[in-house]
């Protein structure tokens, strides 16, 4: 055994956290995103983001995840520079962006749903992990496919 | 799960066993104790000193590759659970079999489970005699030893000769409703025909459709009808044996003739292409082909095929690499060396634990090269070991009235030095 790895039992006593980190930018800081940040149907932020600004959360290791991000109220012909961009997403030391957008479903006033990190439209782009992270993780890496009991 | 030729059991098909039967406490046999029993409950003992942190003896091939950053059957195989060495602890407890690993500890390391994974041992019946070989792998080997006294007695018979206890181990497959992958062994998988009758069997049962199989075979046989059964699986994991592409491949992997081989290789690529198989080129690098495994690679490389040795060689000792004087073993070492660095594209930045991943096949190469350089620069010298080698090659090469010299002359004055 590794010598700093714990055995069965002392992992059974070891409640694990993880990190979600999300870095938005609005793209122009002349006309500030109105922006929603709901994380596991917690809102985190309502409100305009004004510069480049970090948000985390944490969730316990084996809970599904869905990370909701939303622009609203943007006046296509008045701001049509209004956007967000997420610059960041790490969950776990993870970061998904842009490897990983095309996993994010992005629902606007637009209809147009290419994979993206710089949500220009009105409405939400939703990542969503209907199973605990590391086993979605293997599967996106390529790490074949997993027995079950 | 595996089942040995002579029906042993096996709760891992890397267990160190030196290639032969154990003949203690862990060695039950489907002649005596029921496959069921065996992994519901004979295996507590060992699933107890899993869970309390101790190692397993058992295990020491796979620390040894570890050691050297080779992707080891026990990576592998947690893979498949979804635990991962380097993230082991949040993988662990994410793993799907966490409940089950707590049900088990609650049973003192008994489990309500039915195996999911095989390597199924079908008999030693080959028609090639590998001078690395044993023969409790080769039926041709085994006449062999047998006639120049090596052995006294020929292997037994293997279980998979028993009508009985082929339809016994059938019926456990067919009632295993999580079974997923299947790796079949010989001998020769492709003239055993025990192969042929569980195929068959599966796919009377739709069992083929869930299920994957693997196999390896020698590169010396076609068997079209196989081929047509293989071709109604899920999925195929094919491994072909080969040493190297040069002439000494015909030494090591007696009496195979290296063009014939070549040959059988292309038709193969050629199958696994139109059914979309994973295939991989499968090695067993010893003293006499390591100089030639650069070459090996080159080619899974451009063909982008996948290349892979089960471990490192340990059995028999004196056909290790470790024989090789160190300097021999830093040309070898450094021609891989320059090799991967022409590659450096594809040089992976984390280990690749799943060795079938079709995307990763040029660095998963690229990666098992620097595990061999790791290996070639790292393990000690064993010279004491080549006066069995010198043995152990002469008795060989008088029934076979061939001449190592004539393959790799290269070693002629070490050999000479042992007594050649």
């Amino acid at each position: 055994m590794h010598p700093n790895m714990k055995n069965f039992y002392e992992l059974l006593d070891t409640k694990k956290q993880i990190d979600i980190c999300l870095k938005l930018s609005p793209a122009d800081v002349t006309h500030t995103p109105d922006t929603k940040i709901i994380i596991n149907e917690r809102s985190y932020f309502n409100g305009k983001l004004l510069e480049q600004t970090s948000f985390t959360h944490n969730v316990e290791l084996l809970e599904n995840i869905d990370i909701k991000i939303e622009l609203s109220n943007k006046n296509y012909k008045i701001t049509s520079g209004k956007a967000i961009v997420i610059e960041s997403l790490k969950i776990d030391e993870f970061e998904l962006i842009p490897k990983w957008t095309q996993l994010a479903t992005y629902k606007n006033d637009q209809d147009i749903s290419q994979p993206t990190n710089y949500l220009g439209f009105n409405g939400i782009w939703n990542l969503k992990i209907d199973e605990p992270f590391y086993r979605w993780k293997h599967k996106i890496n390529g790490h074949g496919w997993l027995l079950e009991p | 799960m595996r089942i040995n030729s002579d029906g042993t059991f096996r709760y891992c098909r890397w267990m160190k066993t030196h290639g032969l039967p154990a003949h203690d406490d862990t060695d039950y046999n489907i002649n005596q104790t029921s496959i069921l029993e065996y992994f519901k409950k004979k295996l507590s003992n060992v699933r107890m000193k899993m869970l309390h942190g101790e190692s397993i003896s058992e295990c020491s091939s796979c620390y040894l590759m570890e050691e050297h950053e080779k992707v080891s059957g026990r990576q592998k195989q947690l893979l498949k659970t979804g635990i991962h060495l380097n993230e082991f602890e949040k993988t662990f407890q994410s793993s799907a079999f966490l409940n089950e690993f707590k049900k088990s500890a609650k049973l003192n390391g008994e489990t309500n489970l039915l195996p999911q994974d095989w390597q199924i041992d079908l008999g030693n019946f080959c028609n090639s005699a590998c001078v690395f070989c044993s023969p409790y792998s080769s039926s041709k080997l085994a006449a062999e030893f047998k006639k120049l006294g090596l052995i006294e007695q020929l292997p037994k018979k293997s279980w998979a000769d028993n009508p009985a206890l082929l339809e016994n181990f059938i019926d456990i497959l067919l009632n295993s409703k999580k079974l997923a992958y299947l790796h079949f062994l010989g001998g020769e998988t492709m003239i055993t025909p025990a192969f042929k009758k569980i195929l068959k069997r599966l796919i009377e049962v739709g069992i083929n459709k869930n299920a994957s199989i693997g196999f390896t075979t020698n590169l010396t046989v076609w068997d079209q009808e196989i081929i047509d059964l293989l071709s109604q699986y899920r999925e195929i994991n094919l491994g072909m044996s080969i040493e190297c592409l040069h002439p000494v491949n015909d030494y090591l992997r007696w009496p195979s003739k290296i063009d014939d081989v070549k040959k059988i290789l292309e038709d193969w690529l050629d199958v696994a292409k139109k059914n979309q198989w994973l295939v991989q080129l499968r090695t067993t690098p010893t003293i006499f082909s390591v100089g030639h495994l650069i070459e090996l690679y080159k080619y899974a490389f451009e063909k982008n095929i996948g290349i892979e040795s089960c471990n490192f060689l340990y059995n028999p000792e004196f056909m290790k690499v470790s024989l090789l004087p160190k300097a021999t073993r830093n040309i070898i070492s450094k021609d891989l060396s320059y090799w991967i660095q022409s590659h450096a594209d594809y040089v992976s930045e984390g280990q690749i634990v799943n060795t079938r991943d079709p995307n990763q096949v040029r660095k998963y190469i690229l990666q098992d090269a620097q595990s061999y350089i790791n290996y070639l620069n790292n393990v000690s010298e064993e010279t004491h070991l080549w006066k069995d080698l010198v043995t152990y090659i002469k008795k060989l090469e008088s029934s076979r009235k061939n001449n190592i010299l004539d393959y790799a002359p290269e070693y002629e004055k070490l050999l000479r030095a042992a007594g050649y």
